[in-house]
């Protein structure tokens, strides 16, 4: 495994309030990483900072891959509303990739979301749920094959079978050798599916080898991810 | 031939949202009507340029500028155009689509006001490949909107506004205010009405500091692009 990422005495405050303090963390090629924490405390703000969106008051993000080889997807997208969903995909790529071929992209789909998508190729964003307009924002950053590709919130309102292909996808990409970095608030589906948990807590980025531990030490005998979750941050 | 495809796609885009009504057909002919209205002996050959001028400066910093500004204020550009290279992809890609849709835009025009004041086919053509280097010019200055650290909003409504003095002025020179100098001086500042002498007249050389501005226009947008939003600031 090689870093291709170090985050080192990052701090970070707006308004007077403190969000990151003193932040260190390396990222290695090939692994998933877990981003927890309760709501408000600057799991975004991370994010944002480690793609360069903001600028950090203290300390550096070093990167060991190109600007073109991360992909960052934001929690809230707008997709515009004069294209199609298929349309939207093939912009994406031909902005990002410098190229696109629907039947190279349907041949990497897997066959659980190929139905999925031919469904909603030709709606446009305001015919479409919250959980396709996600989905397909989600699947084109999948397969833009970013070595590091960092998921704000990806599953929010997907549905079950979807969340369980997007899980398989992400296997798919550590296989491959890339590094993928997932905020979510469904904590049983990261137990499991994630290499490394990051915790974001009083300010302080906090790093675990792995969630059985985190689950172990937190969730006080009851080997429940949840109850760690609120033991662990009350 | 991927920008080409991309151009396509912002093409469609642009065709599907009615926004474009407005800088493209709306304002241009309430202002041509109301003009008219005012001189019903009907508008001088230099009048009539200043018109052709005019919709090819709007439609050409409508068709990029307002665009890359709107995308940047909607978050699209923070979110899916942030690396260099893509950002190269996509300012050619919408610079070629705003022009593209401008000359099509002024053709019509152009082919509109033939019929409507029996221009000659000749003049005709000369007048369609004026404008289109007018496109081409306010294109590219267009893109330095991008480059704005302010809300949509804010930029649009200063743009209308300036919109209207610029046309107005130009007008000013074309019709009944052609004899006071210190128009003819202003207008020195005003890209509608050098487009409308070049247009009319030919002379390159009113092209001089537009032309150099617009290729620094979009060298600076393309180092310094935006993605920042300031809709919620």
């Amino acid at each position: 495994m090689s870093k291709i990422c170090s985050v080192n005495n990052l701090g970070f405050s707006y308004s007077g309030i403190t969000v990151l303090e003193n932040a260190n963390m390396t990222f290695e090629s090939g692994k998933t990483y877990g981003l927890l924490g309760p709501n408000g405390s600057g799991k975004t703000t991370f994010l944002e900072l480690l793609f360069n969106r903001l600028d950090p008051q203290a300390g550096n993000v070093k990167w060991r891959v190109a600007n073109i080889d991360r992909f960052y997807l934001k929690q809230n997208i707008t997709v515009p509303n004069a294209v199609t969903m298929g349309e939207f995909i093939e912009m994406i790529f031909r902005v990002n990739q410098g190229n696109y071929s629907e039947e190279r992209f349907m041949k990497y789909l897997p066959d659980a979301w190929e139905e999925k998508y031919k469904s909603v190729r030709n709606k446009r964003p305001f015919n479409a749920s919250i959980g396709e307009n996600r989905f397909v924002s989600v699947i084109s950053s999948l397969h833009l094959d970013s070595q590091f590709l960092a998921l704000d919130e990806p599953t929010v309102a997907m549905d079950v079978s979807t969340r369980n292909c997007f899980w398989k996808e992400i296997e798919k990409r550590k296989t491959l050798g890339r590094s993928t970095l997932i905020t979510s608030h469904y904590l049983e589906e990261m137990d499991g599916n994630i290499d490394h948990l990051v915790t974001l807590k009083n300010r302080e980025l906090n790093y675990f080898e792995n969630m059985g531990l985190f689950k172990e030490k937190y969730s006080f005998g009851s080997n429940n991810i949840n109850n760690a979750f609120s033991n662990y941050f009350l | 031939m991927n920008i080409l495809l991309l151009t396509k796609l912002l093409l469609m885009e642009r065709i599907r949202e009615p926004g474009w009504y407005f800088s493209a057909i709306i304002y241009p002919l309430v202002i041509v009507t109301s003009i008219y209205l005012q001189s019903p002996s009907g508008l001088s050959v230099l009048a009539l340029t200043g018109f052709v001028s005019f919709v090819a400066f709007i439609n050409g910093v409508s068709g990029t500028g307002t665009y890359l500004l709107g995308r940047r204020e909607a978050g699209f550009l923070n979110a899916f155009v942030t690396n260099s290279i893509a950002q190269i992809r996509y300012v050619t890609a919408q610079l070629i689509s705003g022009f593209i849709f401008g000359v099509v835009l002024t053709i019509i025009y152009c082919l509109i006001l033939s019929m409507l004041y029996k221009i000659e086919f000749q003049q005709l053509i000369i007048w369609i490949i004026r404008s289109t280097i007018m496109i081409g010019i306010a294109s590219m200055l267009g893109c330095a909107l991008n480059l704005l650290p302010y809300k949509f909003e804010i930029v649009l409504g200063v743009l209308n506004l300036l919109f209207i003095i610029f046309i107005l002025l130009t007008l000013a020179e074309a019709g009944r205010f052609n004899h006071i100098q210190y128009i003819y001086g202003i207008n020195y500042f005003n890209p509608v009405a050098l487009g409308m002498r070049y247009i009319e007249s030919g002379k390159i050389s009113l092209l001089y500091y537009l032309a150099p501005l617009s290729v620094i226009s979009i060298v600076v947008t393309i180092r310094y692009f935006s993605i920042k939003t300031y809709w919620n600031t």
